[in-house]
């Protein structure tokens, strides 16, 4: 009798709620009082939790976490596909076909990871910076830096890494590359900020719930962003 | 020949060490669960662990062991019994309890830990040292491992060979056939200065490469390194056209002691190095660290960088650390931070660093940081506040919250559970010329159900999540995040479907405006946890048409032979997105063939490896 009560419940709220898809409620004496906004397109849960930044390779995600290990995840159900016995990591980006990692705190090195197997292929000194989160802007990595709390554009086939920008006081979650400009969350906040590559805020957005990390951008522009508890939120900004 | 000769020299060592060393021979390990991750060489347990050996009986909770150095820690309402009597003694010894217990090598040598107002050592206090640097692997990272084995008891030998029984390996996080009888093999890397092949692979971009383990166990110097050879051009492949990749950590002990640890990097592809220099001491009353990082690349200047770090271990509630940075140039920061324990269950932190950065930009910050954390039986309490200054540019950054957690509330024998948790945020920062501020504050409710069975042997999962947010700069949002889950297992095939529905709602004047997203999975598994596992999923988007259909399947094949895949099909593409497929073949436990397609990245590898 429990049962088919709760079942009752359950379905009385998925009907009222079903009932409102896309754009509901619109103001019909003032259509302009629309407000673009984040908007939430899916929340996917995963069997992955905590600290770590995504990336994203043209078809699945790759979640790098602070207690070890590299996984790739499907982006529509959040799927396991397969991962990696790695050492601990805060950021991880997809570069010429191969997965980029760093550590963060402590360390001027990044790992170069073959996707496909798992092994390391090349650790790359950094020298001054110490990449913490990473980025791909054409053909440079867009290193957050621990050290300095600065955006560096870091140039793996020479090591030049010029500074665009620093960014004192954040908590950064994660950072990825979206329009042009560079997205970061900030995990004191649970905020999106988007900044220009010349380091100009061009928008702040609110995360959609809290305890945000890592975020990442599709080839649609879709960003996903990856909550402590290892839901994704599949979100678009205006 | 020479095999047999080393074969017999060593178990000539090891029984001449068990008839002189007088303790029991070997160690029994039971409890409701072990894991042993491969790829660490570490063995998790959890649950009621019993280890009986070397003239003791110990009971815990859990278990964090090394199994490469036999070097281990027993925590959590730990009970100590001496079994081992001297001669014509009848004195029955009591349980004794303790924090923990660790324990290293074959025989073991023990040292017990209690926390009182101070930690207090017991047994052999020279292992104090082991025990304040051993790392403890939680078995959420262990499984991360290509390959695991779960079992629930096992034990060490005379010979220091780990044994367990009834094992369940698990690759790639999926359960495979399972072995009545497995060992540990620590054989492979053993304690003495030795080069071992370690895999050689092959890409079709990377081209060949061929991986030695180097460890060193010299008096003089101690370390464990990689050393990885590749070969591109004779494959006719872009890049490097060959090069050696050298890395790994090491340490210089006098008197048994660490004097120094390092890191050292050589890349000569890049032409790059990096190495960096520890020294750390450890006082009564306080600790240090002092690190040298020297690292360079052609064409790059050598970048020098010295941290310096002074603990000390208590004064009064507090216990306040200092760091000192230089680069031998013109950057330094200087850090303090203090742990402050208030009271048993709230812990403050304050913390205070200024960063001074010259060269080709320069920077100058102070940052304050600040935190308070409560827990109760009821709830969960953390507070921030964190202020940067940034003194070129001269802006501020600032923040403020609160978030308060309830713990889980269950009604209906633990088949709905509530989670609320509430916050409030305050932060100020540049916007252009400008400062903008923003209040937000949010509540959110979670409600959800492990399963409510329905007629018929249907399962019913429904979870439903209500996240409202004021915010002044960006109005008052509502979310509500609502899915729904119907499974029906048969043996072991079990077929579901999952509905979600995710909505966003914002209130402007009388109207509300707001949109919804909606999306549904048909799920069908097949799994059989020692053998096989499938699941074909059917994906379909917000208008309810079919998206994708992806095949995740993974099966244990005779003569230890795995195979998996991964399929993904796009349906408007009408092409398969993704199709990856792996082999795994294992040779007498001693070498691991690995191989692998990816249709998406149109590469293939093959690697050899030693297990």
């Amino acid at each position: 009798m429990r049962s088919i009560s709760v079942f009752t419940i359950v379905f009385s709220l998925f009907i009222l709620l079903g009932s409102c898809k896309d754009i509901a409620f619109n103001n019909p004496l003032d259509p302009d009082a629309s407000k673009e906004v984040l908007q939430i397109i899916r929340v996917m849960e995963t069997s992955l939790s905590g600290q770590g930044d995504l990336a994203f390779d043209g078809e699945k995600f790759w979640k790098i976490s602070i207690y070890g290990g590299l996984t790739a995840i499907d982006r529509e159900s959040g799927t396991v596909i397969r991962s990696f016995s790695t050492e601990p990591g805060t950021g991880v980006a997809f570069f010429r076909n191969e997965l980029y990692v760093c550590r963060g705190e402590g360390e001027n090195i990044l790992h170069v990871i073959d996707p496909l197997s798992g092994d390391i292929l090349d650790r790359v000194s950094t020298s001054g910076i110490y990449p913490g989160f990473l980025a791909v802007s054409g053909d440079r990595l867009i290193i957050y830096d621990v050290r300095s709390s600065g955006i560096f554009e870091y140039d793996p086939g020479t090591g030049n890494a010029p500074r665009l920008f620093e960014i004192p006081g954040m908590n950064v979650g994660g950072m990825e590359i979206y329009k042009g400009g560079l997205l970061i969350s900030d995990m004191n906040t649970d905020t999106i900020y988007r900044f220009s590559l010349s380091g100009a805020v061009q928008d702040v957005f609110s995360a959609p719930a809290a305890g945000m990390g890592g975020l990442t951008v599709d080839n649609n522009d879709y960003i996903y962003l990856f909550m402590l508890d290892g839901k994704i939120y599949k979100v678009s900004l205006p | 020949m020479e095999k047999f000769t080393k074969f017999l020299c060593l178990k000539l060592v090891l029984l001449s060490l068990a008839l002189f060393s007088g303790a029991e021979e070997t160690l029994r390990f039971k409890g409701d669960y072990f894991l042993f991750s491969d790829d660490h060489s570490y063995i998790y347990g959890g649950g009621n662990i019993l280890l009986k050996g070397g003239g003791r009986q110990i009971k815990g909770d859990v278990l964090y062991m090394d199994a490469r150095s036999l070097t281990g820690v027993i925590y959590g309402d730990v009970r100590v019994l001496e079994t081992a009597k001297k001669k014509n003694e009848d004195k029955k010894y009591e349980e004794k309890k303790y924090d923990a217990v660790f324990f290293k090598g074959m025989p073991p040598r023990w040292l017990t830990v209690s926390y009182t107002d101070e930690i207090t050592f017991g047994g052999e206090t020279a292992l104090k040292g082991f025990f304040m640097n051993f790392e403890k692997k939680p078995p959420e990272f262990l499984k991360n491992s290509s390959l695991y084995f779960e079992f629930r008891e096992f034990r060490i030998d005379k010979n220091q060979k780990i044994r367990a029984r009834i094992v369940v390996p698990y690759m790639m996080g999926l359960p495979t056939v399972p072995l009545k009888r497995f060992t540990v093999n620590r054989g492979e890397w053993e304690e003495k200065t030795m080069v071992a092949f370690h895999n050689v692979n092959y890409t079709g971009v990377y081209g060949l490469s061929l991986s030695f383990f180097l460890r060193m166990r010299e008096k003089w110097q101690k370390g464990d390194y990689d050393i990885k050879f590749y070969e591109r051009k004779l494959f006719k492949l872009d890049g490097v056209k060959r090069g050696v990749l050298f890395s790994g950590k090491g340490g210089v002990p006098v008197k048994k002691k660490e004097l120094l640890d390092y890191t050292v990097l050589l890349n000569s592809g890049e032409q790059s190095f990096n190495l960096r220099v520890n020294h750390r001491g450890d006082f009564k009353y306080f600790s240090y660290s002092l690190s040298q990082n020297i690292s360079g690349r052609e064409n790059q200047p050598t970048f020098l960088e010295f941290v310096s770090n002074i603990t000390i271990k208590k004064l009064f509630i507090f216990v306040p650390g200092f760091t000192f940075t230089h680069d031998w140039k013109e950057s330094y920061s200087y850090k303090v931070s203090t742990p402050l324990k208030v009271w048993k269950k709230l812990n403050l932190n304050v913390g205070w660093q200024r960063k001074i950065l010259a060269g080709t930009y320069r920077s100058d910050t102070s940052d304050f940081s600040t935190s308070l954390n409560f827990d109760s039986k009821i709830f969960r309490f953390s507070s921030n506040y964190n202020f940067s200054r940034n003194l070129v540019e001269a802006y501020v950054r600032k923040n403020f919250s609160v978030n308060l957690y309830l713990k889980p509330v269950r009604f209906l024998e633990d088949n709905v559970v509530f989670d609320i948790s509430s916050y409030y945020m305050f932060s100020s920062l540049p916007y252009g010329d400008q400062t903008r501020d923003r209040n937000a504050q949010g509540l959110n409710v979670t409600v959800y159900s492990e399963g409510v069975s329905m007629p018929l042997g249907f399962q019913l999962v429904p979870s439903f999540t209500f996240n409202h947010l004021w915010d002044d700069q960006q109005e008052n949002f509502t979310d509500f995040n609502y899915s729904v889950a119907l499974l029906k297992p048969v043996g072991k095939f079990t077929a579901s479907v999952a509905y979600s529905l995710a909505s966003r709602y914002r209130a402007e004047n009388f109207w509300i405006e707001g949109n919804s997203r909606q999306n549904m999975n048909l799920n069908f598994e097949i799994k059989d946890k020692e053998r096989y596992s499938f699941l074909l999923r059917f994906y379909y988007d917000n208008a309810l048409a079919l998206e994708n259909i992806s095949l995740t399947g993974k099966v244990g094949l005779p003569f230890d032979l795995t195979f998996s895949s991964f399929l993904l099909y796009y349906s408007e593409d009408k092409k398969f997105r993704t199709v990856e497929v792996f082999i795994e073949k294992a040779f007498k436990k001693k070498i691991r063939i690995q191989g692998g397609y990816s249709l998406a990245l149109k590469r293939f590898f093959i690697k050899f490896l030693t297990m």
